[in-house]
């Protein structure tokens, strides 16, 4: 059971002012965090920080009470990130791409083969395996990117903006997986501008230029937040 | 806006497009100028390299293939002679322009002085002064005369002094004064004319008349005058042409060869005679054009060709990276034709950018290679030609370049939104266009190949061979890559070797990686290719040179008693490794011969294993054990001699001796009187050990006098020779007649108190028969060991073979060892040990060549020993000068294109390799980053970054030096070795790994210095 707690965390990128400002929220296993808000509000940067991917200016992104240092630390301490835009190799499968993840996270060949199978087949994604991405439709890439995600089997899955380009249907198939993954003792955080979406989870922060407000929280969540 | 502004306005966006890519653009200007370069550069090669190759051919052409020599006899018996006639004749008959004239008569005879006589012949020869280094002054009046140094020692004459000179064709000797001593300035120079003049000159046979006293046969030089006043009967009057590079060169030669032919007619019609080795020469010489003007173009056409599929690549690779631009456009629906002009101009811009600098860099390198044209007709050509092949090159590479273009525009916008390309669908494949290109350039080198094999060299398709091999080869390996590559990354990904994995499917599915494999492969085929050409052109430029020179360093010495030279040389090496004494007869008597000092042969001689033979048992054969020496070590000679019956006339007795300096010493005794007497000499220098060695005794007519044959005496001669200063010579096995077969020397008996010795009767000398007196002692094996190469019959050695050693009296020779090929000699000759057959020959001053052989690392001390013993050095030769003259053939002049061309190849491949890299870095970076983020170790995202490219390059490479062996083999050797077609030896194997290791080290250097740049430059931007 790992938690992430983020502290007063002020981030941004090289050039200009920080996008985020004096943040905090407590990722908590078993249960499912919406991070809400406009374009543009800082919900991808918040989760790129929470995957270890961004620098805080000031505050902290602790697994557990470590301070995350990079991306491999978080990798390490198993932060699963499912970014925006997918991140799939557009020269691999669908498989391939799942596959390799599992095995650079040090899967075994043939559990990563067998993960795969598994995990596509549970996004509905069994006939596209052997595609290259870029012969999958945007739903089926996002979802690829889903399968992926839960396939790696976390300790904190960080899933930003996944169900933008889903139907109805997958998309609430979508949204019941990570309610399955938080079942599982999986701290969850999703990205979203969806409020049909935001209303499912167990907590809900939303970012209006940088500053978080939290709409609605797990009973224990931290004083000030 | 109409139509026209429309399109010139896509200029500025392209320019702006380019200018945003800089690297790249900068890259394909580079692949762009390199093409335009080896078009340039193929014209000004050919032309500079035809005028320097004439030029070499010429001035390194021996003097004979030089020389045309128009001549005729010439009598001055009545004082006056029309030499400004014979002049205007042979001007009007043979036309040589740019030729240099030398006339000159010459008239045998012999000169005279107070110390001995030389058979030195009587010329007049224009502005001779100049060609000497003079003691003295010119000769000015009729009786003044030129002796050389030598000649003067030998006659005992100083300036101002005179000598005698007399000629059959004259009644009464000529007086001449000695005006000033000469040394020939260069006695090799084709002034001196085809021989005849200077004693270190080869001359025929013919020449030789056995009857003429032998010495040195330095020519005594007069004015034309004084030739006219020594009215000579018998003279022959000559104008030598000299060939020049003026005179022959790459634009003459052909009407040279008709001239000599057509001048040679119509001399004979008008009694002149026409001498001339100058067609062997121009043969050469227009063999090295027609290489050159086939082998270079060709080269040339097959980098240009290389160079517009290196352009088509990068374009593609390019306008691969525009796809997605193109396609947004498209969806816009900006108008076919402007798409067009922007994206043709994206890529016609850099290849026209490419022109100027591609001119320039073609000039210079052919000039760096070549040097400049000289003549400005020339020029002018090449210049134009030039032109062409630029306009070329690059109208080539702007086609090649828009039809890589063209399958952009036309893709759909699907397709040009992608990345991987789509892949074919299994079971619905079809021969495809490229796959065509490669099939019908596989059928063209098997073609060609065939023809190799059935039409030999120089016809069709065969000079081709190897480019269409390469070409061919390379394709279809390349068409393995994505197979393979597939194969490796579904066993990697099987196995969790995720670098396999990612690296396999990056070289399986990222498109346009199978035409740079094959640019690679091609570009390291041919560089293999060009350097096995050149190491077996090398190898056989040091094995020829090797054979013809003997030694590492061969000096040709001023001729010197061979005694001399051995003990000389010997005295300067006595630890005997690093120098050898050898005499080669300088005739054209067959079997050539080579003696050499054979105890120090495997020691110095250079020795290759083509020869089919090792010195040391040829040393062995040549050096049997030999009856020792009579060593006679006395001041005064004293001689006990029992006379019992004398001839008509008075009877001497020679005692002939070699001197401790190796200088002959004739001890004279006589008249000899009846009965029995001692005899004694004064002053011989026996005196001090090791004295000198018993070589035998003569008896003659008259005095001996050196240089002088020995005339024998009457018959009816009976004496016995008791002893010599104490040695004794009543040993009958040890004294031999005179082996010349056309000589009938004295009966021998044995007598207990000493040698019997008889003179035949005279009614058995017939004529043709030379009488001779010489007793001759035993002190080398008889018959002397020989080992010959070629056969006995061509050689004369059927039955009971004997040879003329130094053109003198035939010596009775064995056949030890018949080998295919010897030092010097090639493919016919004798090899004979040099001590022995100095024993043996009792007169070694016959036309001959001596030389001092020295081994690789001989200190300069050995050489300073050789000049202080006096030996006079003419030529300085050494295996690398000689290799040296090689280098500067045709055949040698186009493998030089040919390198330069693997170089720029490989330059083109390099190139590819960092544009390809260039184009795909963002997308590939991309993905890097994003299995990066999904926990790909940055070691591995790294290391993936290299391997990509390292294997792509490495497999290349292997390809390359893979087939480069077989091109070789297959196609065999495209260019002849020389341009003379020697064949002494057989070529040099066609694969020398040494070569091959060189070409592919220095292609890895290139290559993967641009792969690891390619790999760099990604896993830089491959986040951490
Ligand atoms: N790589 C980047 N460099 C600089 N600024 C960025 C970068 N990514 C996002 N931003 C800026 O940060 C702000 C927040 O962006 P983002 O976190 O992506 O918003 P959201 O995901 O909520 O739409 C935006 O104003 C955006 O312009
Ligand atoms: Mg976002």
């Amino acid at each position: 059971m790992t938690t992430l707690v983020v502290d007063g965390l002020t981030a941004g990128y090289a050039a200009g002012a920080p996008v985020l400002r004096d943040v905090s929220v407590r990722v908590e296993p078993g249960r499912v965090l919406a991070v809400t808000g406009p374009s543009g509000a800082g919900k991808t940067t918040l989760l790129r920080a929470m995957a270890g991917l961004l620098r805080p200016e000031h505050g902290t992104v602790t697994v557990d009470g470590a301070p995350l240092r990079d991306r491999d630390h978080a990798v390490a301490a198993r932060v699963v990130f499912i970014p925006q835009g997918n991140g799939l190799a557009a020269i691999l499968t669908a498989a391939e791409n799942v596959q390799v993840a599992l095995i650079a996270q040090g899967a075994s060949p043939t559990d990563a083969r067998r993960t795969t199978l598994d995990a596509l087949d549970r996004l509905g994604l069994a006939g596209q395996a052997d595609q290259l991405v870029e012969e999958l439709s945007g739903g089926q890439q996002q979802r690829t990117a889903t399968a992926r995600g839960l396939a790696l089997r976390g300790a904190v899955l960080l899933a930003d903006e996944i169900t933008s380009e889903l139907d109805a249907q997958n998309r609430q198939k979508v949204i019941d997986l990570l309610h399955e993954e938080a079942a599982r003792g999986v701290a969850v955080v999703m990205a979203t501008h969806d409020p049909e979406a935001a209303a499912s989870c167990d907590a809900e922060l939303h970012l209006v230029d940088g500053r978080a407000e939290l709409v609605r929280g797990y009973a224990d969540l931290p004083a000030g937040a | 806006m109409t139509r026209s502004t429309r399109s010139m306005s896509m200029v500025p966006v392209a320019l702006g497009a380019l200018r945003a890519r800089r690297a790249q653009t900068a890259v394909l200007l580079l692949i762009a100028a390199l093409v335009t370069a080896a078009a340039v550069a193929a014209p000004f090669f050919v032309l500079a390299a035809s005028e320097s190759l004439a030029a070499h051919d010429v001035s390194l052409a021996p003097a004979g293939q030089r020389l045309v020599t128009a001549s005729r006899a010439l009598s001055v018996s009545d004082g006056s002679a029309p030499f400004d006639q014979y002049r205007s004749d042979i001007r009007r008959d043979l036309r040589l322009p740019g030729f240099d004239q030398v006339t000159g008569a010459t008239a045998d005879g012999v000169v005279t002085g107070p110390a001995g006589s030389a058979a030195s012949p009587l010329a007049a020869r224009d502005d001779v002064c100049a060609q000497v280094v003079l003691r003295g002054g010119c000769p000015t009046g009729t009786d003044d005369a030129l002796v050389s140094t030598q000649t003067a020692a030998d006659l005992g004459v100083g300036v101002g002094d005179r000598v005698r000179f007399t000629t059959p064709a004259r009644d009464t000797p000529l007086v001449l004064r000695v005006s000033g001593l000469y040394q020939p300035r260069d006695p090799a120079a084709p002034y001196w004319g085809a021989g005849g003049l200077l004693a270190t000159a080869t001359r025929p046979a013919a020449s030789a008349a056995a009857d003429r006293p032998r010495g040195t046969p330095d020519a005594v030089f007069v004015t034309w005058d004084g030739l006219r006043a020594s009215r000579v009967a018998d003279a022959r009057y000559a104008v030598d042409h000299i060939a020049t590079p003026a005179g022959l060169n790459a634009l003459t030669a052909a009407d040279i060869g008709r001239a000599v032919d057509d001048g040679a007619a119509r001399l004979k019609a008008d009694g002149y005679q026409l001498d001339t080795d100058l067609p062997r020469l121009v043969d050469r010489v227009l063999t090295d054009q027609r290489t050159i003007q086939l082998g270079v173009p060709l080269g040339a056409g097959q980098l240009v060709l290389f160079g517009w599929y290196a352009l088509f690549l990068a374009v593609t690779a390019e306008a691969t990276a525009r796809r997605a631009d193109i396609g947004l456009l498209k969806l816009r629906g900006l108008p076919r034709r402007r798409i067009w002009s922007l994206a043709g101009l994206q890529s016609a811009l850099p290849v026209l950018a490419g022109l100027l600098p591609g001119v320039l860099l073609g000039y210079l390198l052919a000039r760096a290679l070549a040097g400049g044209v000289a003549d400005p007709g020339q020029r002018r050509l090449a210049v134009a030609l030039a032109a062409g092949a630029a306009a070329v090159a690059v109208l080539g590479g702007l086609l090649a370049a828009l039809m890589a273009e063209r399958r952009t525009v036309r893709a759909d916008v699907a397709e040009l939104l992608r990345r991987t390309p789509r892949r074919p669908k299994p079971g619905r494949r079809r021969i495809l266009r490229a796959e065509m290109v490669d099939l019908a350039l596989a059928a063209l080198a098997l073609a060609a190949v065939y023809q190799v094999h059935s039409a030999g060299q120089g016809s069709g398709l065969v000079v081709l061979a190897p480019g269409l091999v390469a070409f061919a080869a390379g394709l279809l390996a390349a068409r393995l890559l994505p197979p393979v590559a597939a194969r490796v990354a579904r066993a990697g990904l099987r196995g969790g070797r995720l670098r396999a994995a990612l690296t396999g499917t990056y070289l399986a599915r990222r498109p346009g990686l199978g035409r740079l494999f094959a640019l690679v492969a091609i570009a390291s085929t041919l560089a293999g290719y060009a350097a096995l050409a050149w190491g077996t052109s090398a190898a056989a430029r040091h094995q020829r040179a090797v054979l013809e020179v003997g030694a590492d360093r061969v000096l040709t010495v001023a001729p010197v008693a061979t005694g001399r030279l051995l003990s000389a040389v010997r005295q300067a090496d006595p630890s005997g490794r690093y120098a050898m004494a050898a005499v080669q007869t300088a005739t054209s008597a067959v079997p050539a011969v080579l003696a050499v000092d054979s105890t120090r042969l495997a020691a110095v001689a250079a020795w290759s294993p083509g020869y089919g033979s090792v010195p040391d048992r040829l040393a062995t054969l040549l050096h049997p054990p030999a009856p020792a020496p009579v060593p006679v070590v006395a001041d005064r000679l004293r001689f006990t001699v029992t006379v019992n019956a004398l001839g008509p006339g008075s009877t001497y007795l020679t005692a002939i001796l070699s001197g401790p300096d190796g200088r002959r010493v004739l001890a004279g005794y006589g008249p000899l009187a009846v009965g029995r007497h001692d005899y004694e000499t004064a002053g011989t220098p026996c005196a001090t050990p090791p004295g000198c060695r018993l070589d035998g005794f003569a008896l003659t007519g008259a005095a001996a006098v050196a240089g002088r044959p020995l005339d024998a005496p009457a018959p009816g001669l009976d004496l016995v020779l008791h002893s010599l200063s104490g040695a004794g010579l009543a040993d009958r096995d040890r004294w031999r007649p005179s082996t010349d077969p056309v000589s009938v020397g004295p009966v021998l008996h044995s007598d207990p108190s000493g040698l019997h010795v008889t003179l035949p009767a005279g009614d058995s000398f017939t004529d043709g028969v030379r009488r001779d007196g010489q007793i001759l002692l035993v002190d080398a094996p008889t018959p002397v060991p020989v080992v010959l190469a070629g056969q006995l019959r061509d050689a004369g050695l059927v039955g009971e073979p004997a040879v003329g050693l130094f053109a003198s009296t035939a010596v009775p020779v064995r056949v030890a060892a018949q080998v295919p090929v010897l030092p010097r000699l090639g493919r016919a000759g004798a090899l004979v040990d040099l001590d022995y057959a100095d024993r043996l020959v009792d007169d070694g001053n016959g036309p001959r060549v001596s030389q001092v052989w020295l081994a690789a690392g001989t200190p300069a001390a050995v050489v300073d020993r050789l000049r202080a013993a006096g030996l006079r050095v003419l030529e300085d030769e050494t295996v690398g000068g000689r290799a040296a003259r090689y280098a500067g053939s045709g055949p040698v002049a186009a493998l030089r294109f040919q390198l330069l061309g693997a170089v720029l190849a490989v330059i083109l491949a390099g190139a590819g390799v960092v544009l390809v890299a260039a184009v795909e870095r963002d997308p590939r970076a991309e993905e890097l980053t994003a299995l990066r983020h999904q926990g790909l170790p940055a070691r591995a995202a790294r290391a993936s970054a290299f391997d990509g490219y390292a294997w792509l390059t490495g497999a290349a490479l292997l390809a390359g030096l893979l087939v480069a062996p077989v091109d070789r083999l297959v196609t065999g050797a495209v260019l002849p070795l020389f341009s003379d077609d020697w064949r002494v030896l057989p070529p040099p194997p066609l694969l020398g790994p040494g070569a091959l290791l060189v070409a592919v080290g220095c292609a890895v250097v290139l290559i993967g210095a641009a792969a690891g740049f390619a790999g760099y430059q990604l896993a830089r931007r491959v986040s951490r």
